[in-house]
């Protein structure tokens, strides 16, 4: 590399809230390293010899909210989660608790003021929000999958295309791709004369299972769900749970928000119960 | 993996106003960089002297060309930077009357095009106009049609192909999607999308539409009164913009 110049625009805007970062600045400095002073410590092998492909310690994350009097909310004040391949963690609370901004961090999606995700990359650790942009374009090409509520999609781009956009940004040959995506929009039972038209005009029901044939058409070692079931029916919920089950039969490591009891008793192992620490 | 450009604290002044204060960033193959800001934020002006168009005042350009060498753009030849310009490199305007030739035809814009790097067989050239207007989906009948007679979509389409033809690696992209019907603006986003897949294009794409970004840009920079306030992924950016100009930004599209 001749030159990199990552862009932090740390210095020019307040990223947590001045009242917090006191209190975890004390708190910190025993227990972690911020990243801006000392590279955090990898995980040692005995994590993965535990099978472990996740570890996310002391996640803090708040959101200012610059126009409505900077109002600072702190989201995560140091939550730690440690998952296995194989296993399946349920993010529990009330609404507003945390679980999405914890989920969204995992992915990359929201930036946190704090705190290490070490994952299990390409036979190597690599923390997450230490990555530049390219090397978390890739991270979530090959290791983390997401099952977002929601599907944003240039209008005229056919059901199969948008499917089949994971595996094809991989790499893989488009005729490749197209069967297997086939074979999953068949199994999840979304109608054939829907594949060559636009999800836009979809149902939700429908939309989120092209959703869950994007992220379930590779075989990535992590999966975030967020709500996979929300707007599905009981048949086709079945069909997701039993996709679940199956990925993590082969060892796909899981994180997910299930508001359906039935289905977090019957995919997770176990809960991380977030509290509302604002009341 | 190496960037393909490297831009190193540049900065453009005209006059009093600071137009670009020392932008750094770098671009990687196969990325599309999105430069969203208010006007007169300096995204045009970045875009422009990124293409050398403009002189700039201070700051290095560092471009990987495609035999593996290294250029520092300011320090060539104005020469080598216009051969550049019109082989690896390629610039798609917000009014296609900038990016073409109205009163040539349209087999004859893309023509110019390969034939300033030297091709000169009648037959191999009109093939080639022919295969490109088909990669941007424009009916090959109407080849020998002035791009007059083009809708604004299609004269879109064909700056593209001009461009499409020397198989550059990097297009500079002003407002491309600028001016059009919602519909036509789909079509080009799709078309877009997968060129830049198919030809591992790097395309650094200046709008103030964020709806064109999120599904194009892989990432996205955020520009107010020259300077970037704010980057990130685009879906960083988006959803957890920090900087109060980009939620400003963010929080006043009705459909971001």
């Amino acid at each position: 590399m001749i030159h990199s110049i990552p862009i932090r625009s740390s210095s020019l805007i307040p990223r947590s809230c001045p009242n917090v970062s006191i209190q975890f600045m004390t708190l910190s400095a025993s227990a972690h390293n911020s990243r801006s002073s000392i590279q955090p410590i990898q995980p040692s092998d005995d994590l993965l010899s535990d099978g472990v492909v996740l570890n996310a310690e002391n996640l803090y994350k708040s959101f200012v909210i610059h126009h409505q009097g900077g109002v600072c909310l702190p989201v995560l004040q140091g939550v730690s989660l440690r998952v296995k391949a194989g296993e399946c963690v349920a993010l529990t609370g009330t609404s507003g608790s945390g679980k999405s901004t914890f989920m969204r961090s995992l992915y990359g999606n929201y930036r946190i003021d704090r705190g290490s995700i070490w994952i299990r990359h390409d036979k190597t650790w690599v923390d997450l929000p230490q990555l530049q942009p390219h090397e978390l374009i890739e991270l979530r090409q090959k290791t983390i999958g997401y099952v977002s509520q929601f599907l944003r999609v240039i209008p005229r781009v056919s059901t199969l295309a948008v499917a089949a956009e994971p595996l094809i940004e991989l790499g893989v040959a488009p005729d490749i791709a197209y069967a297997k995506v086939k074979t999953l929009l068949s199994q999840l039972n979304l109608p054939e004369r829907l594949w060559q038209l636009s999800p836009t005009s979809f149902s939700g029901g429908e939309k989120q299972r092209v959703n869950i044939a994007r992220a379930f058409s590779l075989n990535y070692p992590i999966l975030l769900l967020d709500e996979p079931t929300s707007a599905l029916d009981a048949a086709n919920r079945e069909l997701v749970v039993q996709l679940i089950e199956a990925r993590k039969a082969e060892g796909c490591a899981m994180v997910g928000i299930f508001h359906d009891d039935e289905v977090r008793d019957r995919v997770c192992n176990r809960n991380l119960t977030f509290g509302n620490q604002n009341q | 993996m190496q960037p393909l450009l490297v831009v190193d604290t540049l900065s453009k002044s005209y006059g009093t106003i600071q137009a670009c204060d020392r932008i750094s960033f770098d671009l990687y193959p196969g990325q599309v960089l999105g430069i969203i800001g208010e006007s007169g934020s300096g995204k045009t002006t970045l875009l422009h002297a990124i293409a050398g168009n403009l002189a700039i005042d201070q700051g290095r350009l560092t471009y990987s060309g495609s035999s593996g060498t290294v250029l520092e753009l300011n320090q060539i030849a104005a020469g080598d930077r216009r051969l550049l310009m019109r082989t690896e490199w390629g610039f798609v305007h917000q009014n296609p009357r900038d990016g073409l030739r109205m009163y040539v035809t349209a087999g004859a814009n893309i023509a110019e095009r390969l034939m300033n790097v030297g091709a000169r067989h009648y037959g191999n050239i009109r093939t080639a106009a022919a295969h490109w207007l088909s990669q941007v989906e424009i009916p090959t009948d109407r080849m020998d049609d002035l791009p007059s007679t083009f809708s604004g979509g299609m004269q879109q389409r064909l700056q593209l192909a001009r461009v499409l033809v020397t198989q550059p690696r990097l297009i500079l992209m002003d407002e491309p999607t600028g001016g059009l019907d919602v519909s036509v603006q789909a079509r080009l986003l799709d078309l877009i999308r997968s060129l830049v897949r198919t030809f591992n294009l790097s395309v650094i794409l200046v709008t103030h539409d964020i709806g064109v970004v999120r599904l194009l840009a892989h990432r996205l920079i955020v520009m107010q009164n020259g300077n970037i306030v704010e980057s990130g992924l685009t879906d960083q950016v988006l959803d957890d913009p920090q900087h109060p100009h980009t939620q400003q930004l963010v929080n006043s599209t009705l459909m971001p």
